[in-house]
């Protein structure tokens, strides 16, 4: 396994840190490890329950690139219930019209983690590391990363974990062996800078800015 | 009974014999100190050399340890089991071994390498038990023919230019002068390898090397030279530069650093920066193998079969082109994501291209798209390096120079990443008029295989295995020999641009 580029805080502690991701991830209701705040784009009440309006960035089906999905999920207090929750509804879907849900059934988020206020550690577990190609792999690791920025901008970085153990990849491609930031890039909205002086489009974005929002 | 009696006592007090191999070459037989770890038997490179009359130095781009024999330059990793006899790769079945000074080569190095540069007829002839035969762990310094004792010579001669790269400790205190016609390096202490070369090029006529004193005799072609230390290992390089030339340094990044990007270090440029050295070998990395299928399809259809597939036809085009390619996988083995840049490192190559097939959980997504490495993702392999050299530094001599080096190395990934956007473009340019595929566009991304590249590096995605008409055309030899075309005019286009600037660069 490669020495992590980027340090998180405790991450030379990997076993305790592993042991603390196992005992966090049993727990049903775990307390974040640092709340910070969030931005939720509505709110309502149903019966006794505050929904919060989330935004999920599923890869389009025509391009891969990652387009948008409004869903209501239940504020579950802190930061950290609310990052596992909006982790694990993505990755179990469904994902809308002309999206497509990039990880197989059976994936979870074994425990998620704040760290450091703007970074995140996101554990998960299941059959993340079944399938191929590099246009899948993308849409796993920036879906959830760039859906995580959306619904909580303060999250800059995202270290992901598999099974509790760092990995270098998820299916051979993209380096995880350190957090990554979220790559607007990957947007189907994104624009490339026009400045000459910036770096070309890190992404082809056929059909401009098209959102598709299902609220 | 008795021999291993006293070869007991004499490991416990510490005085450990030197065991003997005797191996039969084309120019003669001759005796080397062998020890016995992992199964395989090791012989000392540096007293290998010696008895052969051969050099042994490090490279000075790599830094690799260097063999030269019968005019044949064997550049061998010590990362990987490899080594190379003039730019062909030779798989080795252990990793050569670094310890005490000595440079450890695996008994297949003698039957593979060394008989393929001394012509064939190697074979060892008799192997005496040598001291701790079976014991694990670090293998012992021997207690002669140490590395550090001789300063290695080595000789790279180009068409206008000469580059001379001694290895070994002291040279920071070598003295450098001319002397009329030649140039003298006089050692403060210790004494060079003793070497003897003929160049008659024009720049530099001949060399010699013995004792304390190397004597560089310059040609009537001469016109200046510069010298530049190196630390880990100490290398002094000398450049001998010819009449109206332009740049003749080597192919390093130490070398040739780009200038300062910014914050803008990733715009693509209108040309590639100037280089002169010479553009001819292409890595070419066949995406996954092995245990890793990559991306399945349907019919049993694996990634890593087609990605084999078109990288043999690609390497077969560029060697009609009169370029070498180096394949970082020729069969379907597993070949670890670092492993793969270290090779194209490892030979020195102009530019490395990772070929994958692509994968979608829709059918509807197609097309092509060339991916080069994210600037953040160059930032953050920097900081492991910077990681890595702080670890190893702790003197306070090399800590300066190490950082130094990291910066200009820092700089050349800027370059490189500059000169990868353009060969993305050139590639996708040449999938568009070639194949007909529609172009998604070049992108960037933290890609494993492409970070640590010290070449323009891409990653292309030729088509997708999950839409069933691009499965059915990836399928078919006659598409996979497109690809390799289209690839093909991709490098030689870049090629002409790299070697004449004031051609047009591909827009973006």
């Amino acid at each position: 396994m490669r020495t992590p580029i980027w340090r998180l805080p405790n991450l030379s502690l990997l076993p305790a840190l592993g042991l603390a991701l196992l005992l966090v991830a049993g727990c049903k209701h775990a307390p974040a490890a640092k709340p910070v705040a969030s931005q939720p784009q509505q709110a309502q009440t149903t019966t006794n329950q505050t929904m919060v309006q989330r935004t999920l960035l599923y890869p389009s089906e025509e391009d891969m690139l990652l387009t948008e999905f409004q869903v209501m999920l239940p504020d579950l207090g802190s930061d950290q219930q609310n990052m596992q929750a909006l982790v694990q509804r993505y990755l179990d879907g469904p994902a809308g019209d002309g999206q497509v849900l990039p990880f197989p059934d059976n994936c979870t988020v074994r425990s998620l983690f704040i760290l450091g206020g703007n970074e995140v550690v996101v554990d998960l577990g299941g059959p993340v590391k079944t399938g191929g190609g590099s246009a899948t792999e993308l849409a796993r690791v920036y879906g959830i990363i760039d859906t995580l920025h959306r619904n909580f901008p303060q999250v800059t970085a995202v270290k992901i974990l598999v099974d509790g153990q760092e990995t270098d990849t998820l299916l051979g491609h993209v380096d995880l062996s350190h957090s990554l930031p979220p790559e607007p890039g990957m947007l189907e909205s994104y624009a490339p800078p026009s400045s000459p002086d910036q770096p070309p489009a890190p992404s082809a974005s056929p059909s401009g800015a098209t959102s598709d929002a299902h609220p | 009974m008795r021999r291993w009696v006293c070869t007991i006592l004499l490991l416990v007090v510490g005085l450990v014999p030197v065991g003997a191999l005797e191996l039969k070459t084309p120019a003669g037989t001759i005796t080397l100190r062998q020890r016995t770890a992992e199964g395989t038997t090791w012989v000392c490179a540096s007293q290998l050399a010696e008895a052969l009359h051969g050099t042994f130095a490090r490279d000075a781009v790599s830094a690799y340890p260097v063999l030269t024999l019968s005019g044949h330059r064997i550049l061998i990793s010590t990362a990987t089991p490899v080594a190379s006899i003039d730019g062909n790769l030779i798989h080795l079945s252990h990793i050569p071994k670094e310890d005490g000074g000595c440079l450890w080569l695996p008994e297949e190095f003698l039957t593979s390498a060394l008989s393929k540069a001394l012509g064939g007829g190697v074979r060892v002839v008799d192997s005496a038990p040598t001291e701790r035969p079976s014991m694990s762990g670090p293998l012992a310094a021997p207690a002669e023919g140490r590395m550090a004792e001789r300063v290695g010579v080595d000789l790279a001669v180009g068409a206008d230019y000469a580059r001379v790269t001694l290895t070994g400790e002291g040279l920071s205190h070598a003295q450098l002068r001319q002397e009329g016609q030649e140039l003298v390096v006089l050692l403060a202490r210790g004494s060079f390898a003793e070497t003897h070369r003929e160049v008659g090029k024009g720049i530099l006529e001949k060399l010699n090397a013995q004792g304390a004193t190397l004597r560089l005799a310059l040609g009537a072609g001469f016109e200046r030279f510069e010298t530049l230390k190196l630390l880990k290992p100490e290398r002094l390089v000398i450049l001998l530069k010819g009449k109206e030339q332009t740049v003749a340094a080597p192919p390093s990044p130490i070398q040739q650093p780009a200038p300062p990007g910014g914050e803008g270090a990733t715009q693509v440029p209108s040309a590639p920066p100037v280089r002169t050295q010479a553009f001819d070998v292409i890595a070419i990395d066949p995406g996954h193998g092995g245990t890793d299928t990559g991306a399945l399809g349907p019919d049993g259809l694996e990634e890593k079969d087609l990605t084999l597939a078109i990288a043999t036809k690609f390497a077969s085009d560029l060697e009609k082109q009169g370029l070498k390619a180096v394949l970082t996988r020729t069969s379907d083995v597993t070949v670890p994501l670092q492993q793969r840049t270290a090779l194209a490192n490892f030979n020195q190559a102009d530019l490395f291209i990772s070929i994958h097939i692509n994968s979608a959980p829709t059918a509807k997504a197609h097309g092509t798209e060339t991916y080069y490495l994210s600037k953040q993702a160059t930032d953050l392999w920097s900081s492991q390096l910077a990681d890595k050299e702080n670890a190893a530094g702790g003197t306070e001599s090399s800590a300066p120079a190490g950082g130094l080096n990291l910066v200009l190395w820092d700089l050349a990934q800027t370059s490189h990443i500059v000169e990868s956007a353009a060969l993305a473009e050139t590639i996708q340019d040449e999938f568009n008029t070639l194949l007909g595929t529609q172009n998604r566009g070049v992108r960037q991304a933290p890609f494993v295989v492409l970070e640590g590249a010290q070449m323009p590096a891409v990653l292309v995605e030729v088509a997708f295995l999950s839409n069933p008409s691009e499965a059915k055309k990836l399928s078919e030899s006659t598409f996979q020999d497109q690809v390799a075309n289209a690839l093909t005019q991709a490098v030689l286009r870049f090629k002409a641009r790299y070697e004449n600037p004031n051609l047009a660069a591909p827009q973006p």
